[in-house]
C-alpha cells in the first residue's frame, strides 16, 4: 500500500521517435518557441550578469523566475525550494546553466533560423530573378523547380535539425531549473528532523490536554457526583428530593462518561502508567466486541517503547476497532502486538464486511491516512488490507523499534519498513 | 466504622470524606502514601479506602502502600486489614497485588457515584469478602462461558481458597493435601476454565471467574 512518492519528471515530456510525429507535436513547437526566447534574452542576460556583477544575486533571481516560467511553459511544474533563500550556490549554478544554454540557443537560432528562412525565401526570389544561380557543391542550377526543390528540401532538413536542437536546449534549461530547485540532502534531513520533532510535540500536547482535562474538569465532575451522592444520603427522609437528585446523578454520570471517552481517545492514562499492552487490553475491553489480544515478544527485545510510538500504536488499535465495529459490523476483533529487535508492530484483524472501496482509498482522509502519515514520520508504515486470519479487514502498522534505527544520516524513508512477519505469530497461536 | 481514606485530589478527598461521614463512618483523610502508612499505624482502621495514584511518585504509590501495610499485618499474624482500591482504569496487575492477602475491594472510580452500591461494597470488604468491580470482571473475562460448573467439588474448594488470597502452600495446609495434589488441582482449574499456561493473569482470572460464578460476591 505504501508507494514511494512519485518521481517528479524533470525533463519535459513529448519526445516522439517518429520524426514526423515529433515535428507536429505541440511540445516540440513550445520547445522551439522557448529556445527562441532564450536566444533573444541571451545577450541582455549576459550583459546584465557582467555589468551588474555586484548584484549577481538579483540577476540569479531573475534567471530563476525565468527558468520557472519556461518550465511551466514546457509543462514541468517547479516546486520552489524554501522561501527566503536569497542566494546560494544552486542559484548561481542555475544562472550559469541558463547563460550557457541561452548563448547556445542564440548561436543555434542565428545559424539555424537564418538558414531555414533564407532557404525558404531563395526559391521565391529566383522566381523574379532568373539570373540567380543556385549553387550546391558542384551542382549549379537556375532552373526554378530545381531551386525550389533544393531550397525547400534543405529548409525542411534544417527545420528538423532546429527542432531537435531546440528540444535539447529547452529540455536542458528546464532540467537545470528543476534540478537546482530540488531539495538538497540537507533540506531533506532537516525536513525529517522537523517531522520527528513535530510528532513528538503532538504527543506532548496530547498528554498535556489529557492532564488538564483529568486534573480539572474530571475532578470537578467526580466531586459533583460525590456531592450529589451525599445529598442523596441526607435527603433519605425527603422523598420529594429523590427525583431531581436522581436526574442530577444521571447527568453527572453521563458527563463523566463522555469525558472519559474523550480522554481515552486523546491520551489514555493507562498507557502512560502501565504501558501499551495493558492499554490495548483496556481498549479491547471497552470496545464491546469479542476479541483477543496477543503479545509476541521476540527474545532479546523489550516492550519498552517511548511515548510517541506507543501512542501511535494505541491509536492504530483504536482506529482498527472503530472501523471494525462502525463500518464493518464485526463481531470479533483480534489485536496482535509484536515486539522484535528491529521493529514493533501491531495488527488489528476483524471478521467484518472487509474492505470497501472507500476504506481502501488511502486519500479519503480517513483515520488510516492519518496513521500512515504519522507512521512514516517515524520511519514506519501502515496499511489496511484483507485479513487472512478472520476474513474481514486488517489494519497493521509497523515502526522501527527505536529512533536510532531510522537509517544513516541522509537516507530518507519512503515507507518501506520491514513488514512484520506474522506467520510466526500465527504458528505460535 | 473507622476508615482511612487516601486520595491526592483535594476535591475528591473532601467529597468522599463527606459522603462516608454522611453514611455514618468515621473518616481519617490523607493525601499521600507516607501519610497513609502513618495514619494506619496510628488509627488502626477497620478499612482502608485508597486511590492507586498519589504522591510522592504519582505512580501506583497508593497501591504499594496498601500492599506494604497488609503484608506487615499478615506477617504479624493478625487478620488481614480490609482495603478498597479505587482505580481510574482496569489493570489486572493491580489485582495480582491485592489478591495476596485476601479480603479486598477493587472498584473503578466511576463506581463511587452509585452511592448505595459503593457503601455496600465497602461494608462487604470490611466483613472480609472480596469485591471486584463488575466492569473489571467483564474486562478480564471477556464473553467467556463460565467453566466453574465443570469443576469438581474439590477443585471448586481450591478455587474458593485461591479467591481468599491463599497461596498453594496455604491451600495444602488448609485442605490437608500434598503440595503436588494442590498444584494438580490448580492446573486442572486453569485448564477447565480455559486459561493458557502462559497467561500471566490466570490466577486472577480464575478467581474472578469464581467471584462471578459465586452469587453475592462481586460488586
Amino acid at each position: 500500500m505504501d508507494r514511494p512518492p512519485e518521481h517528479r519528471a524533470r525533463w519535459p515530456r513529448g519526445f516522439r521517435h517518429n520524426p514526423l510525429r515529433f515535428i507536429l507535436a505541440a511540445a516540440t513547437w513550445r520547445a522551439m518557441a522557448w529556445t527562441f526566447v532564450l536566444a533573444v534574452i541571451a545577450l541582455p542576460l549576459l550583459i546584465a550578469s557582467i555589468v551588474l556583477l555586484p548584484w549577481l544575486p538579483l540577476v540569479a533571481r531573475i534567471a530563476d523566475e525565468l527558468g520557472a516560467t519556461g518550465a511551466r511553459w514546457m509543462g514541468v511544474p517547479i516546486r520552489r525550494r524554501r522561501a527566503g533563500r536569497w542566494f546560494d550556490w544552486q542559484k548561481f549554478v542555475h544562472l550559469a546553466c541558463q547563460l550557457v544554454l541561452s548563448l547556445l540557443a542564440f548561436v543555434i537560432e542565428a545559424i539555424g533560423a537564418t538558414a531555414v528562412v533564407s532557404l525558404l525565401v531563395i526559391p521565391v526570389i529566383s522566381l523574379f530573378r532568373s539570373d540567380l544561380e543556385f549553387t550546391l557543391g558542384w551542382w549549379t542550377t537556375s532552373w526554378f523547380p530545381g531551386v525550389l526543390a533544393a531550397g525547400w528540401g534543405f529548409a525542411i532538413v534544417f527545420l528538423f535539425a532546429l527542432a531537435y536542437l531546440s528540444w535539447l536546449i529547452a529540455g536542458a534549461a528546464v532540467y537545470s531549473t528543476s534540478a537546482t530547485n530540488a531539495p538538497t540532502r540537507e533540506d531533506l534531513l532537516r525536513l525529517e528532523e522537523s517531522r520527528a520533532v513535530l510528532i513528538d510535540a503532538f504527543t506532548g500536547e496530547r498528554s498535556r490536554i489529557e492532564r488538564e482535562l483529568h486534573d480539572g474538569v474530571q475532578q470537578y465532575l467526580s466531586a459533583l457526583q460525590l456531592n450529589i451522592a451525599t445529598a442523596e444520603l441526607k435527603a433519605a427522609d425527603a422523598p420529594e428530593l429523590a427525583e431531581p437528585l436522581e436526574q442530577a446523578k444521571l447527568n453527572a454520570r453521563s458527563a463523566l462518561e463522555a469525558l472519559r471517552q474523550v480522554i481515552r481517545g486523546i491520551y489514555p492514562q493507562v498507557l502512560a502508567d502501565r504501558g501499551l499492552v495493558e492499554a490495548l487490553g483496556e481498549l479491547l475491553a471497552h470496545s464491546g466486541v469479542d476479541g483477543e489480544l496477543h503479545t509476541d515478544i521476540e527474545p532479546g527485545s523489550g516492550t519498552a517503547i517511548s511515548a510517541t510510538p506507543a501512542l501511535l500504536l494505541y491509536h492504530c488499535a483504536a482506529e482498527g476497532l472503530t472501523n471494525a465495529v462502525r463500518h464493518g459490523g464485526a463481531e470479533r476483533v483480534d489485536i496482535a502486538v509484536r515486539f522484535s529487535r528491529s521493529t514493533v508492530g501491531i495488527r488489528v484483524d476483524d471478521d467484518g464486511a472487509g474492505l470497501s472501496e472507500a476504506s481502501l482509498d488511502a486519500n479519503s482522509g480517513t483515520g488510516v491516512a492519518g496513521l500512515r502519515e504519522r507512521a512514516s514520520a517515524l520511519g514506519g508504515n501502515a496499511a489496511l488490507e484483507w485479513s487472512s486470519r478472520l476474513g474481514g479487514a486488517r489494519l497493521r502498522l509497523e515502526l522501527p523499534a527505536s529512533r536510532e534505527l531510522r537509517g544513516e544520516a541522509g537516507t530518507t524513508y519512503s515507507g518501506s519498513g520491514t513488514a512484520v512477519d506474522v506467520h510466526r505469530l500465527e504458528e505460535a497461536e | 466504622m473507622r476508615i482511612v481514606l487516601a486520595e491526592d485530589s483535594a476535591l475528591l478527598r473532601a467529597g468522599l470524606a463527606q459522603l462516608l461521614e454522611a453514611a455514618g463512618h468515621v473518616v481519617v483523610a490523607v493525601s499521600d502514601a507516607p501519610e497513609l502508612i502513618a495514619a494506619c499505624a496510628e488509627h488502626s482502621p477497620d478499612l482502608i479506602v485508597s486511590d492507586v495514584r498519589m504522591p510522592p511518585n504519582m505512580a501506583d504509590d497508593g497501591l504499594a502502600a496498601v500492599h506494604t501495610i497488609r503484608r506487615e499485618r499478615s506477617a504479624s499474624g493478625e487478620d488481614a486489614l480490609p482495603a478498597v482500591i479505587l482505580s481510574q482504569y482496569v489493570a489486572a496487575a493491580y489485582l495480582d497485588t491485592l489478591l495476596e492477602h485476601g479480603s479486598f475491594g477493587y472498584l473503578l472510580k466511576e463506581r463511587v457515584g452509585d452511592v448505595r452500591d459503593f457503601l455496600a461494597s465497602l461494608e462487604a470488604v470490611a466483613r472480609g469478602e472480596t469485591v471486584v468491580d463488575p466492569d473489571v470482571v467483564k474486562t478480564l473475562l471477556r464473553n467467556r462461558t463460565s467453566g466453574v460448573a465443570a469443576l469438581t467439588a474439590r477443585e471448586q474448594e481450591v478455587l474458593a481458597l485461591m479467591a481468599e488470597g491463599l497461596s498453594n502452600s496455604q491451600i495444602s495446609e488448609r485442605l490437608f493435601l500434598s503440595a503436588g495434589a494442590v498444584s494438580k488441582h490448580v492446573a486442572a482449574v486453569f485448564r477447565k476454565l480455559g486459561f493458557a499456561p502462559d497467561d500471566e493473569n490466570r490466577r486472577v482470572r480464575a478467581v474472578l471467574e469464581w467471584l462471578r460464578h459465586a452469587p453475592g460476591q462481586s460488586g
